[in-house]
């Protein structure tokens, strides 16, 4: 693949992967770096892409959706494994890093408090739940094309939908008690 | 659930210019790896072959010192010197 006809993909998809990437970690310098990530796979991975089973938006989004979950995994392994380093090396005055800062652009400052403690509570959802959500609620997505992107049935869809909104309100009165 | 209508009031932002650059980097590197993994494979071969020729001439130099079990016999029995000295001293 020639590197003018990556960009003209990258241009037409650069904003969709990096706003749905700060659905899932809601702060700039992550986004960055899982964009960079989907569309480099995207590069790599381009001449396997099957028209046949999926518009290449879809194809994209898929690939934004995994990179976005391994990214936040691989973040979570590392806070551990500095959490079980910093045991042993107690002289270190060294922050660790932070799993989750909230530095969301899109977000304005009003609303930040409300919408910090909301994006909490979604992160502690399911992968599959918090996935459904960011894509409809979010991302706008129609359910129809978010059971395309999941790879799911409608009805799969729903019903992850209903199952994370039901656990949000749960927590929620968690959290008000 | 009017909670998550808070999400709506999210706004979409533009991605990064600079972005590009990374991946432009990103991709560049990718094609540049390839001969150094080379050069790597190459010196683990030659360091093989080296390991391997080392051993064989070890294993070699090492047969040569000890004379076969039945030869040693037949010396003792002769009285015969396994040095090179032509005279008993």
């Amino acid at each position: 693949m020639s590197l003018p006809e990556f960009e003209a993909i990258y241009k037409e998809y650069k904003d969709m992967v990096y706003n749905l990437a700060l659905g899932y970690v809601q702060n700039t310098a992550d986004a960055e770096d899982i964009a960079q990530e989907v569309f480099v796979k995207t590069y790599q991975n381009l001449a396997k892409y099957d028209a046949q089973s999926a518009s290449l938006k879809t194809w994209i989004y898929r690939i934004a959706v995994n990179q976005s979950l391994d990214f936040i995994k691989a973040k979570k392994t590392k806070k551990r494994f500095g959490f079980i380093t910093a045991l042993f090396h107690k002289e270190s005055n060294e922050p660790m890093a932070d799993v989750h800062a909230f530095d969301h652009p899109g977000v304005l400052l009003e609303d930040k408090e409300e919408l910090q403690l909301l994006f909490a509570l979604i992160n502690e959802l399911p992968d599959k739940q918090r996935t459904a959500l960011i894509l409809t609620r979010i991302e706008d997505r129609p359910q129809k094309e978010v059971a395309e992107i999941m790879e799911l049935s409608v009805k799969a869809v729903e019903s992850l939908l209903q199952r994370g909104k039901q656990a949000l309100q749960a927590r929620m009165k968690e959290l008000k008690k | 659930m009017k909670e998550l209508e808070s999400l709506s009031k999210i706004n979409k932002v533009e991605a990064p210019p600079f972005l590009l650059t990374r991946i432009r980097a990103r991709i560049a590197s990718l094609n540049e790896a390839a001969p150094v993994q080379w050069k790597w494979a190459l010196a683990a071969t030659a360091l093989l072959v080296f390991a391997l020729n080392a051993a064989a001439i070890l294993k070699t130099e090492i047969k040569n010192d000890r004379p076969e079990p039945g030869l040693e016999q037949v010396i003792k029995g002769m009285n015969l010197s396994p040095s090179n000295g032509l005279y008993d001293e």
